[in-house]
């Protein structure tokens, strides 16, 4: 177990380190280099120059990387190159709202999702089933954003029941806070709450016509128990594809944020993109990158931790 | 009164529209104690019948006929909470899916000890007290340490072991096997078949012992009943059958079975194909592949009668269904 | 031929592919047709005309610069159906002939090729796609001396990572097709390499690698539409699904639904068509995949 867990971590660090090299790499092979972004593409060639030199732009590249990189291991993220501010300050800000978000917005759709899926695998082809289909197509087909807007709509303009965005923080009252989360949470859930449903009814479904629930139903287990035992059998993948989910849910959750004005990385990251800063982008990805590989990692060992024949 | 009566059981599948019954008309007992076999092809009902006794058929699939009486109890009209406390307690059934009978994540200890606390009212001490003195019983050595171990660190044959086990764990009257080593190596096999009749000895178990494979219910079996195309064609002694079969079916079964003594050339299949449900017209299912067919076994289904009514071992005599039996 | 008929003919026997289908089919020709379709200019402003609710001018009203919003939503679909067709046809010419041949030749490429796949899949699509277009910079993108349009540039960006997917599913297809018996006997018999691979193994992988594609369509509509609506996409003038909605963000609170309503519209049935379709051909040609796995790209 501990080899399986040693052997993803490097993979995922392997990974971190590709990407890292590879936006690296982007970034000094556009034409406009960031001293121009930020001097104005008027800038004279000495301005520029000593520009470059002050920011250690004029090294090689993989120079250039190899202290970006120190750096970053040891926590020291760098500065923006545009308001120099320091990046982990930023991150320190925004990092905790996005998780915030997708944390309710993972737990909403597990809340949903899983006893919707049982029951629909329990109750094949009756109404429950077929709207929990329905309901899974059109999950998956609304934009995110698309459905982040008609809900501000309904439940904050028409209804007024939720704040229509911005951050509320938890200074402000747990109540208060709360409720600002729903719609948000709603908006990026839907769409894994389709893909989990229908993940927990196909396990479900599957485990029911197994031999061994067979045999269980024959030895006279009660219903009670026999349930345990089938969503025992059934947990793996829908685990499995939670897992996933959440690390998945960080890519949508940047569109949410900005549908909702939500100060986390989106702001960060789509206002560097808006000022060319660039070394702000790569930190800001790479960290999200870092907690989607993270959430892989869990999902992985979860998985094996749920199998017998696989916890060796 | 017989521990198992069956009476006329039909089980069909409505498809398309109309019932097909793969059980027309099936009656026989099992007394208390006795091991009865249960032989035909696949597709002959026997499986069937074994889910019908104990109301297991997967939807659609259902009686539609006839009665199932334990100890005089019909079982075809209990409720499902009934059923459910005789299913492990009273009947139990082991199934030819050794490798994946067994859940794979649970210890066989817990699933030993759920089948005992399903039944009993113990405490899990006593109720794991009774595991291992189960699994010893079935023949795992060191019981106890192995408790706590997963289905995948049992062979094949162990696993089945283990669901005989949980089979008798409760010590139940009737013990239904349907082909329990179908799955298994031949020389497992003759091991499961020894574990079985042991069992019958030590606990007086009733046993119907479900299989396509005569030598090994001779083995173990005082009776038999053969079945073909849903319906009993004969039902007697194993001696009997074996020597002195009335049923041109039971005889060709009989014959088709290889003997070492055989020579190069023997081997007599039966010919022609099984039938199919559904398809099977108002005569003699076996009609089609009989060397002995009348015109009446073509539009008329023989009665099951009694050929011998008192034979030493068969307290039901021999019954023989057929327009044109053996001479 | 005649399994391919009878293929089309088990999808339109199902509701669910006759909708989806319809849908597509629907879609499609709005964009081809759109220049003769589109009763007013996409980009025609007209000032006094500006946030008109739908009206018989307007079937479904105008927007902040009193451009009719019929218009621009038959146009904006172009770039919608662009991203997500095309980009899947990169895909798919890619990623089969990466799976494809790793599955078959194996070894050195075999490992090569499917680590590279691994790598581009071991971050989530839309977070690539953000930091590139990030970085890279919006509009088109001048390389030396050719210039690269906005459009392509995403069009090409989504193919590429689309790639993993795509093999992904054509290298277990063509594993399992490799190893069948009647390919090892073709090969016995002196046949090379080569017409196996395309002639034997590519037609019979092809089937879960058209369910996916097809699925990944509908994902393509939704993250170009992403895309433009944090201003990464389609830029305007030029009208998009998506950057049409970004700027209707604002009437939200002023009460001109017509500006949000009908581009989220548009966007959620084409995608339900392409799933609708998807989940057919997978119901018709995979059916034993679970229905939720295939989506979890994005």
């Amino acid at each position: 177990m501990l080899w399986a867990f040693l052997n993803r971590l490097i993979g995922s660090v392997g990974v971190l380190v590709m990407v890292s090299m590879v936006l690296f790499a982007l970034v000094h092979a556009i034409p406009v280099s960031p001293a121009r972004v930020v001097l104005g593409m008027d800038a004279s060639e000495a301005d520029v120059a000593e520009f470059n030199h002050d920011n250690g732009l004029d090294r090689p590249v993989v120079a250039q990387y190899l202290s970006w990189a120190g750096n970053a291991l040891r926590g020291r993220l760098g500065r923006s190159l545009v308001d120099d501010t320091a990046i982990s300050r930023t991150l320190a800000q925004t990092l905790p709202v996005t998780v915030e978000l997708v944390l309710w917005a993972f737990l909403l759709a597990l809340a949903i999702s899983v006893p919707l899926g049982i029951v629909s695998a329990l109750y094949e082809d009756r109404w429950i089933d077929q709207s929990a289909r329905a309901i899974a197509t059109l999950g998956v087909s609304i934009p995110s954003f698309w459905l982040g807007l008609m809900l501000i709509s309904w439940g904050a303009i028409q209804l007024g029941w939720f704040p229509a965005g911005g951050n509320v923080p938890w200074t402000d009252g747990a109540a208060a806070h709360l409720r600002a989360m729903v719609l948000p949470a709603m908006a990026l859930g839907l769409y894994y709450v389709a893909i989990i449903s229908r993940m927990t009814r196909s396990s479900v479904s599957d485990v029911l016509l197994a031999d061994h629930v067979r045999v269980s139903r024959a030895m006279g287990l009660s219903r009670s128990r026999l349930m345990i035992y089938v969503l025992r059998n059934a947990l793996s993948p829908i685990v499995t594809v939670s897992a996933m989910s959440f690390g998945y849910m960080f890519g949508w959750a940047l569109i949410v944020e900005h549908v909702f004005n939500i100060a986390g990385m989106s702001r960060a990251l789509l206002n560097a993109i808006i000022r060319r800063d660039y070394i702000v982008i790569l930190d800001i990805v790479l960290v999200i990158t870092a907690l989607f590989l993270v959430a892989n990692l869990v999902a992985d060992m979860l998985y094996r931790l749920l199998d017998p024949r696989l916890a060796k | 009164m017989a521990l198992l009566e069956i009476d006329d059981l039909r089980v069909g599948f409505p498809i398309g529209g109309r019932m097909v019954e793969v059980v027309r008309g099936v009656s026989f007992t099992v007394e208390a104690g006795e091991a009865v076999g249960l032989v035909g092809e696949s597709g002959s009902g026997k499986s069937q019948t074994a889910l019908a006794i104990l109301r297991l058929l997967r939807p659609p699939g259902r009686i539609v006929g006839g009665s199932v009486r334990l100890n005089g109890q019909d079982l075809t009209q209990a409720d499902e909470p009934a059923m459910r406390r005789l299913r492990g307690g009273t009947i139990s059934i082991v199934f030819q899916d050794a490798l994946s009978g067994l859940n794979p994540v649970f210890p066989i200890g817990v699933q030993l000890t759920d089948v005992v606390r399903a039944h009993r009212r113990v405490s899990a001490r006593a109720a794991r007290d009774v595991a291992v003195e189960t699994l010893e019983l079935v023949g795992i050595r060191n019981a106890a340490e192995r408790l706590g171990q997963y289905p995948h660190q049992f062979s094949g044959g162990m696993r089945q072991r283990v669901l005989i086990a949980m089979a008798v764990a409760c010590r139940p009257r009737l013990l239904i096997a349907d082909e329990p080593t179908t799955a298994l190596d031949v020389t497992v096999q003759a091991q499961i078949v020894t574990l079985l009749h042991d069992l019958r000895r030590r606990l007086g178990l009733g046993l119907l012992f479900i299989t396509h494979n005569l030598d090994l219910m001779a083995q173990i079996c005082d009776r038999a009943i053969v079945l073909y195309g849903g319906m009993v064609m004969e039902d007697g002694p194993v001696g009997t059958l074996f020597d002195a079969p009335k049923q041109p079916y039971t005889r060709a079964l009989v014959e088709c079975v290889p003997r070492l003594s055989d020579r190069a050339g023997d081997l007599q299949p039966i010919l022609g194909a099984s039938p199919v449900p559904g398809e099977l017209g108002d005569g003699c299912p076996f009609g089609p592949r009989c060397a002995m067919r009348l015109d009446r076994c073509a539009t008329q289904r023989p009665p099951l009668v009694m050929w011998e009514a008192s034979v030493p071992g068969a307290p039901d005599g021999h019954r023989v269904a057929c327009w044109n039996p053996v001479p | 031929m005649t399994s391919r008929l009878a293929m089309v003919g088990a999808i339109a026997r199902r509701p669910a592919g006759r909708a989806g289908g319809l849908i597509v089919c629907i879609v499609v020709l709005v964009a081809i047709a759109a220049p003769v379709l589109a009763p007013h200019d996409p980009l025609a402003v007209d000032l006094g005309a500006k946030l008109l609710p739908p009206s018989a001018a307007h079937w479904l009203g105008t927007d902040q610069d009193g451009r009719d919003i019929l218009s621009r939503l038959i146009w904006g679909a172009r770039p919608s159906l662009a991203v997500g067709l095309l980009a899947v046809v990169i895909g798919t010419l890619g990623g089969v002939t990466l799976g494809l041949t790793s599955a078959v030749i194996r070894g050195l490429w075999e490992q090569v090729a499917m680590r590279c796949m691994d790598g581009l899949a071991s971050i989530p699509l839309l977070i690539w796609a953000i930091a590139i277009v990030g970085i890279v910079g919006v509009g088109p993108v001048q390389l030396g001396g050719w210039t690269l349009p906005n459009e392509s540039k995403i069009v090409l960006l989504v193919g590429i990572l689309y790639m993993p997917p795509l093999a992904r599913v054509a290298y277990g297809a063509a594993l399992l097709e490799a190893r069948a018996d009647y390919v090892k006997a073709r090969r016995l018999q002196g046949a090379g390499l080569w017409p196996v691979m395309l002639g034997d193994v590519l037609p019979n992988s092809l089937s879960p690698v058209i369910v996916q594609a097809t699925l990944l369509i509908a994902v393509g509509i939704v993250v170009e539409a992403s895309l433009s609506f944090v201003g990464l996409g389609v830029e305007p003038p030029a009208p998009s699904w998506g950057n049409m909605l970004a700027d209707a963000r604002q009437f939200i609170y002023s009460g001109a639904w017509w500006t949000y309503v009908f581009p989220g519209l548009a966007i959620s049935i084409t995608v339900i068509g392409f799933n609708l379709l998807g989940d057919a051909l997978r119901d018709t040609l995979d059916p034993r995949k679970s229905a939720g796995a295939g989506r979890l790209v994005v």
